[in-house]
């Protein structure tokens, strides 16, 4: 997945498990940048009685640098706390939480949580921009949480009850959404045997050959936990400027999140664990995929636990993708030929040395340079570094945006920072099938299964992932949790008629 | 005898956090003090919860004492002895 459980260590720890990164101008709101940071994977919305929440012990951040070595670097710290009103009930609430007469009813609600948002400087200097912001419920369902509903378009009264106007200027979002990314996980995780060209899968000599089918979003029932911040773009550059030249280098801003843990953690016996010591960080995430794809199981969680100036010594996995040496043989149908015979080539020449994958090197860990990717760039300079780089003097695109980002001629997506509603597994998936070697080599000729390659949507103008995710259109964008009542989602709807 | 040997090592590695305060506040001083009751008393008040410590090297007697959200390190080789030789009741 993105990132989501994608290291065997992290993978056990799903509080602490940044999933997901999202950095992009606000459409509605274009002189500010929305950060989205997600954690706690793939949440069963039926999931209780203890339902979802962040982790009461963790550091969440979300850092935003100047310069790809972290020479300067702001961050948003979030921390949260976990209370109980009630010691002696079992349940996550023993009434409903509703809104009534404009005020919310939190009296039946038992487990709650609160954050506090701090900003750091990059001189060190720490604020507290708020405290006591309270987390919304999760949705139970249409008796315990009513107030949530289906929306593609502003959110829903209770998630809009929990969005926070600080003074500083940002506006803040932590509790639980609908998971935004999607991904045929099956079929992915299954030797790549994406269903809409399954017919053109090596079997293996194991079944008879498939035949092409629809593909299918794995995540589309699951929820999330995100940390959503919005804030001034003059807030976020290194001299306070709001950049309309997107070849001014004050324009890039290099963004990842992680999340860290206190070094010592004590069971005493009591049921309330004790923590002592420095944070360390267990989880970061900057493009998707990359911890997931790129880097080989031994050290993934390594990687996690590493800044990302670090990654120079990653960079082997991406100058040498092991899925790009897969492809060619996974989709090579029982008695014929690859559907990615340059790539083959490419990978053999890959091999013995005489090339690499420059252009994933530029995408993922440096930038692109101007004139690489037409008018855009997003460079920060030679130190390799895994951050989702954003050029914010490049304007959101508010009237039929790419699903594919700049390779769908859409510089205001992926790997322009990240959208929500984004293909990056498609994306990534062609990129590593050869489709951006060609900028980098204009003697390249791309195999054309790596222009055709999908697994959920074929649609650039998707922005659905073929009707199975509603984003929003303004702050927090996720869409509304799932309901735990309405899971699985053929579930008899019979009461209310009016709920999701 | 589990829990007693919990207890003495909590309490030695509080006194591991107090050398750690001498240390860094005269550093010099420290290197030519052995002993403990030698250093000047620290505050004590704004130690709160946990005191954990840990011994990294015991041949360089090298000690991590982890307390609040800081680590302290000090070498000493004595107090990581002392550390190991609770382990090995």
């Amino acid at each position: 997945m993105s990132s989501h459980r994608e290291a065997p260590e992290i993978s056990k720890d799903p509080v602490a498990d940044s999933t997901d990164v999202y950095a992009f101008v606000s459409p509605d709101k274009a002189d500010t940048v929305t950060l989205i940071a997600n954690y706690v994977p793939l949440q069963a919305p039926d999931g209780g009685p203890n339902f979802y929440e962040f982790g009461s012990e963790v550091l969440y951040e979300i850092k935003i640098r100047h310069d790809a070595a972290g020479r300067s670097e702001i961050s948003y710290q979030f921390r949260f706390t976990s209370v109980l009103e009630n010691p002696n009930t079992f349940l996550y609430n023993d009434g409903p939480i509703q809104i009534k007469n404009g005020r919310l009813d939190t009296s039946a609600w038992n487990r709650r949580q609160f954050f506090s948002v701090t900003r750091v400087e990059p001189n060190g200097k720490s604020t507290v921009l708020a405290s006591d912001l309270a987390c919304p419920p999760c949705n139970i369902g249409p008796l315990s949480t009513p107030d949530y509903a289906a929306s593609s378009g502003a959110p829903d009264p209770l998630t809009q009850a929990f969005i926070y106007e600080l003074p500083s200027g940002e506006t803040v979002f932590a509790g639980q959404r609908a998971e935004g990314f999607y991904v045929d996980l099956g079929t992915v995780f299954d030797l790549g045997n994406l269903r809409p060209f399954a017919a053109d899968h090596n079997t293996f000599g194991i079944m008879p050959v498939l035949t092409n089918m629809p593909g299918v979003n794995s995540t589309s029932a699951v929820n999330v936990h995100s940390i959503a911040i919005q804030v001034p773009i003059t807030s976020l550059t290194i001299d306070g400027s709001k950049p309309t030249n997107y070849k001014d280098s004050k324009s890039v801003l290099g963004i990842y999140t992680s999340a860290s843990r206190q070094t010592v953690r004590m069971i005493d016996g009591s049921g309330k664990d004790q923590f002592t010591g420095p944070f360390k960080q267990v989880s970061r995430m900057g493009n998707p995929l990359f911890n997931e794809l790129l880097v080989p199981i031994s050290k993934k969680d390594l990687w996690n636990a590493l800044p990302p100036e670090s990654d120079s010594s990653f960079a082997a996995g991406v100058a040498n993708p092991e899925l790009g040496q897969l492809l060619p043989v996974l989709f090579t149908p029982d008695g014929g030929s690859t559907l990615f015979p340059n790539l083959a080539a490419l990978d053999k020449q890959i091999a013995a040395g005489t090339k690499k994958r420059d252009d994933l090197l530029a995408i993922l860990l440096t930038g692109l340079p101007d004139g690489v990717a037409g008018a855009f760039q997003n460079n920060t300079g030679t130190t390799q570094a895994d951050l989702l780089r954003l050029n914010v003097a490049i304007p959101p695109t508010t009237s039929g945006p790419s699903n594919l980002g700049l390779v769908g001629g859409d510089p205001a997506g992926f790997p322009n920072g990240r959208r929500v509603f984004d293909d990056v597994a498609v994306i990534e998936l062609r990129a590593v099938a050869g489709l951006t070697y060609a900028l980098v080599d204009t003697s390249y000729t791309v195999d054309g299964a790596a222009k055709a390659v999908y697994d959920v949507t074929n649609d650039p103008k998707d922005v659905t992932a073929a009707g199975s995710v509603q984003y929003l259109t303004s702050f927090p964008y996720l869409g509304t949790p799932h309901s735990g009542y309405f899971t699985p989602e053929t579930t008899p709807k019979a009461v209310p008629p009016s709920a999701p | 005898m589990e829990e007693v040997s919990r207890r003495m090592f909590v309490k030695r590695a509080s006194l591991g956090a107090v050398a750690v305060g001498a240390l860094a506040a005269t550093p010099l001083a420290w290197a030519e003090t052995k002993s403990h009751a030698s250093s000047p008393e620290p505050d004590l008040s704004g130690i709160s919860g946990p005191v954990v410590a840990h011994v990294r090297d015991l041949g360089k007697g090298l000690v991590d004492v982890f307390v609040g959200t800081r680590l302290v390190t000090v070498t000493d080789r004595e107090l990581a002895k002392s550390l190991t030789r609770i382990a090995a009741v």
